[in-house]
């Protein structure tokens, strides 16, 4: 079922009601609230069509960037690649590892990899971004970036892996952040390089300085 | 490790301030009730938060009474109580055991050993009552002292540990959230060790004791590039607080962390600028 009709809303509303639309009901079909009633089984099934709805959207609508989930982050795989000394070979195992959400184990192939072209810069950094490691994810992407400065797919990544810090910024102007936008300078240099390409990236940033 | 977790308080309405201080004052009670008086020194901002925010995603039934407090004699205060406020009190005392803990080793301060030993018996509680759970922060937490005795400065390992402590904390209970929870509690915990060594900072250096971020510090663009990686933290913290279901406490919850993070780094930042003068 649509998890949109699952929630009795229309798919432009907005995330809050969304948010109030989970409220409502998992008030109303939560186990706690409905101890005793003659549809409990029914409504427990209800409860987890709506948490399952509402998890669907949100995960749809939020997408980020692939993460490791909870429970999942330190599995050192030793994994039964042996590198044979085609390193584009390796690139694919890698970005088969990472497609499957294994980067761990991406990143072990390509650490066998010696000649680190930008290609490898690439995608170790989205295997380091999925491992939560996202300083280092940024710093690689952008060495793709400062090696390759004409490749589209290694600025998009850049862009996005600084995408959340732009939303950031965004919002945080109607709670009064003490910090304000001081900082954009600095932030400047890395969106530099970018702006020949994307003028979205620097999303009216340019204004404060 | 404390205290950076605050509201903004000239940005937060009045009625939220003050719901704000009832759940302050809540944990306070909570931790005099589950683990006595001598344990409420250990109250802190940063778990209030934890309670704040897990109370709003499952919205408990709460009991709000009136309380006459010896630090505040003259007027009574008002406190919530709910069971995730209860569960955060636990917590604190996990995470001040450890704190001292490791101020005994850097320091080998004789109040912190005092302050420990007063928590003891309350540790082994708390222990004995989420064994799994309190097993994988220390892992983390040990991990942390070990890299930091090898002198490990890779900031995404070190931070990452802290990292997992905090996400560990954020979940509650095993069900569709706690992918979101872990992932927010993640990166407010890398947020948190960060800043704590950007405070620290001078200090170490002084006393020659680790800190992780030594090596940058010489550089010019220091304080930019360590306000660039906090907001880097902070930033997907947000993302995934903005996934869940949070209406109740919004208000409070996004005044911390889209503004109220900031106050601690701000203080730093003025506070180096008049020395510097």
């Amino acid at each position: 079922m649509n998890p949109y009709q699952v929630l009795g809303i229309s798919p432009d509303a907005s995330d809050d009601e969304v948010k109030k639309a989970y409220r409502t009901l998992s008030k109303k079909y939560h186990p706690d609230a409905n101890i005793g009633n003659p549809h409990q089984a029914e409504y427990t099934e209800k409860f987890k069509e709506v948490q399952t709805a509402y998890k669907t959207i949100m995960d749809e609508r939020k997408k980020g960037f692939t993460q490791q989930t909870y429970g999942n982050q330190s599995a050192y795989s030793t994994g039964g690649y042996q590198y044979s000394g085609n390193d584009q070979e390796a690139y694919q195992e890698a970005a088969g590892f990472i497609q499957g959400r294994r980067f761990q184990e991406a990143l072990n192939v390509l650490n066998q990899i010696r000649n680190k072209s930008s290609m490898w810069f690439y995608y170790a950094a989205i295997a380091e971004n999925g491992l939560g490691n996202n300083i280092r994810a940024q710093e690689y992407a952008q060495t793709a970036v400062n090696m390759e400065p004409m490749n589209m797919q290694y600025i998009l990544l850049l862009n996005q892996l600084q995408g959340h810090q732009q939303q950031y910024r965004q919002t945080s102007q109607q709670y009064g952040n003490p910090i304000n936008m001081m900082n954009c300078c600095y932030y400047m240099m890395c969106m530099n390089c970018l702006s020949v390409f994307c003028c979205s990236g620097g999303r009216g940033y340019y204004m404060c300085c | 490790m404390f205290g950076y977790v605050v509201v903004n308080k000239p940005e937060l309405k009045i009625k939220d301030y003050e719901k704000y201080q009832q759940y302050y004052c809540g944990l306070c009670q909570s931790l005099k009730k589950t683990h006595g008086k001598k344990s409420q020194f250990t109250l802190n901002n940063d778990l209030t938060f934890v309670g704040i925010l897990l109370t709003g995603l499952y919205e408990p039934k709460e009991t709000i009474k009136k309380i006459r407090c010896p630090l505040h004699p003259i007027h009574p205060k008002l406190v919530r109580s709910n069971n995730y406020l209860d569960y955060a009190s636990d917590i604190t005392i996990i995470l001040t055991y450890y704190k001292l803990d490791d101020d005994i080793q850097d320091e080998n301060s004789l109040k912190s050993k005092v302050f420990k030993s007063i928590l003891d018996k309350e540790f082994q509680r708390v222990k004995n009552k989420y064994p799994d759970k309190v097993a994988r922060i220390l892992k983390q937490l040990n991990e942390i002292t070990h890299l930091e005795k090898q002198n490990n400065d890779d900031l995404d390992l070190i931070s990452g540990c802290f990292g997992r402590v905090m996400g560990e904390i954020m979940i509650y209970q095993d069900d569709i959230f706690k992918d979101d929870l872990y992932n927010m509690g993640f990166y407010l915990g890398k947020f948190i060790y960060l800043i704590d060594a950007f405070e620290d900072i001078e200090e170490d250096i002084k006393k020659n004791n680790y800190n992780l971020l030594k090596n940058k510090f010489k550089n010019d663009d220091f304080q930019d590039y360590c306000y660039n990686i906090l907001e880097m933290m902070i930033s997907k913290s947000s993302f995934y607080f903005e996934k869940l279901p949070i209406i109740e406490n919004a208000d409070i919850l996004k005044n911390i962390i889209y503004s109220g993070i900031w106050t601690k780094f701000e203080l730093i930042k003025k506070k180096r600028l008049e020395e510097k003068r």
